[in-house]
């Protein structure tokens, strides 16, 4: 077997495809040729090195699946909706502070000469001298539903303070 | 006339399955990434071609149909992030490495590899990772791709001398691994 019959195997040979027969003919030639060893040492070591990049053998297929009808909701989308999830995180919390700093406010002002704010205020109770929070939130609602919140409440609140 | 969304086109060819191929396309494109976020990338993008390719007409062979799509889509995303440093998952690797320095070995040698590949024909390329990675026969090869048994053994070893080409510095890093 010449150089250019081996070369003919090296595919079948690395590939693990060859005969027992042409296997032991390629062998006793590279065994001889130096310049063929070299090419298929080199080309066998070029798949074994490939070998080694292996993908992670824990996944499954049912959970690449989920990942990839969920992953389309989350993964991707996810990325778009991060800065409108914060928005929304950062709205509720400046909203809840300002609800504890109204009503903590509210508890430790004095609750004297305070005006009658508005003709919708519900009954005050005996004893209150001021519009209750809650009252002026409920008032805010009555008054105008749609528009109504904690920052109309608070608005309210102030304006019964002044 | 809008053309109909992926899930529209789903919707219209229930028929046809994307999921026994979804680990496979996930190995080819991890072999090339090394990524497990970009590997899922991959096999989402990989998942609306093959359904819009099956509103048209389904591939006569699914297998090679998404190796190619698969190894393209992967190669398209490696050209986007050069040049890159390692990501959080990477960084990761090299931390929980038995030995410092064998994931940047790993990664170092995925980038050779798909450098080479990048290098390849689409029947070069396909070829080389039907036989080295899905350990299929040359015969079986031929008929996915349509080609003669002879052509694929002469793509499989372009293939494999343009890869040994790029890693052969890399040989001594390799026994290590």
């Amino acid at each position: 077997m010449n150089c250019n019959e081996v070369e003919l195997l090296f595919a079948e040979a690395i590939g693990d495809e060859l005969d027992a027969s042409h296997r032991a003919s390629l062998h006793a030639h590279l065994a001889v040729c130096e310049s063929c060893r070299g090419e298929f040492e080199g080309l066998s070591k070029t798949v074994t090195g490939m070998k080694t990049i292996d993908p992670p053998s824990r996944l499954s297929v049912e959970r690449i699946g989920d990942r990839l009808v969920i992953g389309r909701s989350l993964h991707r989308s996810g990325r778009r909706m991060q800065p409108v999830l914060w928005a929304a995180c950062r709205y509720a919390a400046s909203v809840l502070i300002a609800f504890l700093a109204g009503y903590t406010l509210h508890a430790r002002l004095p609750q004297v000469n305070a005006p009658q704010p508005l003709d919708s205020a519900p009954a005050r109770s005996p004893g209150h001298h001021g519009v209750s929070f809650e009252s002026a939130l409920v008032s805010a609602h009555m008054h105008n539903p749609a528009g109504s919140g904690l920052a109309t409440g608070l608005k309210i609140l102030a304006d019964s303070r002044r | 006339m809008k053309e109909a969304s992926p899930v529209e086109q789903f919707a219209r060819h229930p028929g046809i399955e994307f999921q026994p191929y979804a680990e496979k396309v996930y190995g080819w494109a991890y072999r090339v990434l090394g990524r497990h976020d970009d590997s899922l990338d991959v096999v989402q993008d990989v998942c609306i071609k093959w359904v819009q390719q099956c509103a048209k007409q389904a591939p006569d062979h699914p297998g090679g149909w998404l190796r190619r799509v698969a190894l393209n889509r992967s190669l398209e995303m490696v050209r986007s992030r050069r040049p890159g440093a390692l990501n959080s998952e990477q960084i990761g690797e090299v931390a929980t490495a038995d030995r410092h320095g064998e994931a940047l070995d790993r990664a170092a040698l995925r980038d050779d590899i798909a450098a080479a590949m990048e290098t390849l024909t689409d029947a070069q390329r396909g070829v080389l990772v039907a036989k080295v990675y899905d350990e299929m026969t040359f015969a079986a090869i031929a008929e996915e791709m349509g080609l003669a048994t002879s052509t694929v053994k002469t793509h499989y070893l372009r293939g494999l001398r343009a890869v040994r080409d790029r890693l052969k510095k890399r040989w001594t890093d390799w026994e290590s691994l």
